[in-house]
């Protein structure tokens, strides 16, 4: 089905657009480390989710218009807090500069939290550019795409490894052709079988 | 001979500041350093809520006897604490936990210098 296309599309318009900034990367069922995911390793997976098909916009024979519905799923994750450690770790430093590089730490859940805000921005922006309106796929196969929503995990991190999710949900609508496939026709089964007639050699027999 | 509460201190300073202890070193948010002695753990056993399993993560702690403490950090104070040639900050997790029995666990965070 076009969805397949379409998933495929986005997964290659990520992927050229990323500029070092994030990796896009396939299904990814297992549990994974924070550290993983870390600066420029912030992930992208694309995900289909649901599809719906309004009756009144499809014909009864021919195609169908195809609501589509894709889930943009990005990790970001911090696994330190951040500060001037050349100040701090300075036998000489003014209380002053001191006082200053400690106010100046930055928690990793603030780390976190800026990382992800950064990368729903890099990805809205490159899918929502007026030059990616066709995903990339033939002009006029999609009618319209935009995100409709952007969810993102406000649970309150403790500790130094800090995992942010954010999602985008993305609508696309498209004419999905009935391509009439009638699937794969399975070839026939082989039975082979022995016969044993005494005094007499053994015969093979296959059956188709 | 001493009272109960003296032995106790005590025995968190045979315990404590024994042979397993490691020097720390802790900046004050008003640029002071106090150099104590301690026992750190880097990791700990947490339960992953998702799957229940037992899994060990990153999660430093470094255990002080509170009566050799010249400042007690308070809840809410960013510390830098400087402990086995790795730099932490403290206070921007986690209150420290303080015992009745006279010692206070600190809950710190791996610092990185700024990139």
């Amino acid at each position: 089905m076009r969805f397949q296309t379409v998933k495929s599309a986005l997964v290659g318009l990520l992927g050229d657009n990323a500029a070092g900034n994030f990796r896009v990367i396939g299904y990814r069922g297992q549990s994974h480390d924070a550290s993983e995911s870390t600066g420029d390793n912030r992930t992208v997976q694309v995900f289909y989710t649901s599809g719906d098909f309004p009756a009144s916009s499809s014909n009864r024979n021919g195609s169908k218009t195809h609501d589509m519905t894709f889930d943009i799923i990005l990790t970001a994750s911090s696994a330190a807090a951040s500060a001037d450690l050349a100040i701090l770790a300075n036998a000489d430093s003014t209380a002053r500069a001191l006082t200053n590089a400690i106010e100046n730490i930055q928690n990793a859940a603030e780390i976190a939290d800026n990382a992800i805000d950064e990368m729903i921005s890099l990805v809205w922006n490159v899918i929502m550019d007026a030059r990616n309106a066709n995903l990339g796929i033939t002009a006029f196969t999609l009618s319209s795409r935009k995100i409709e929503r952007i969810t993102k995990d406000a649970t309150p991190d403790k500790g130094g490894l800090v995992v942010k999710t954010a999602g985008l949900t993305l609508k696309v609508q498209a004419a999905e052709p009935v391509d009439g496939s009638t699937g794969v026709t399975a070839t026939g089964s082989v039975t082979n079988s022995e016969i044993k007639i005494s005094d007499d050699t053994v015969t093979s027999t296959g059956v188709v | 001979m001493e009272n109960l509460r003296a032995a106790i201190d005590h025995d968190l300073q045979d315990g404590i500041e024994g042979e397993f202890a490691q020097a720390a070193t802790l900046l004050s948010p008003d640029g002071v350093r106090y150099t104590e002695r301690g026992i750190f753990s880097i990791t700990s056993k947490r339960i992953d809520p998702s799957t229940g399993e037992t899994v060990i993560v990153e999660a430093p702690v470094l255990t002080l006897r509170t009566s050799s403490l010249t400042r007690i950090p308070a809840a809410g104070e960013k510390w830098h604490v400087f402990v086995n040639s790795a730099h932490y900050v403290l206070g921007s997790d986690r209150a420290p936990e303080k015992s009745g029995i006279g010692f206070t666990r600190f809950y710190l965070q791996s610092l990185e210098a700024v990139e």
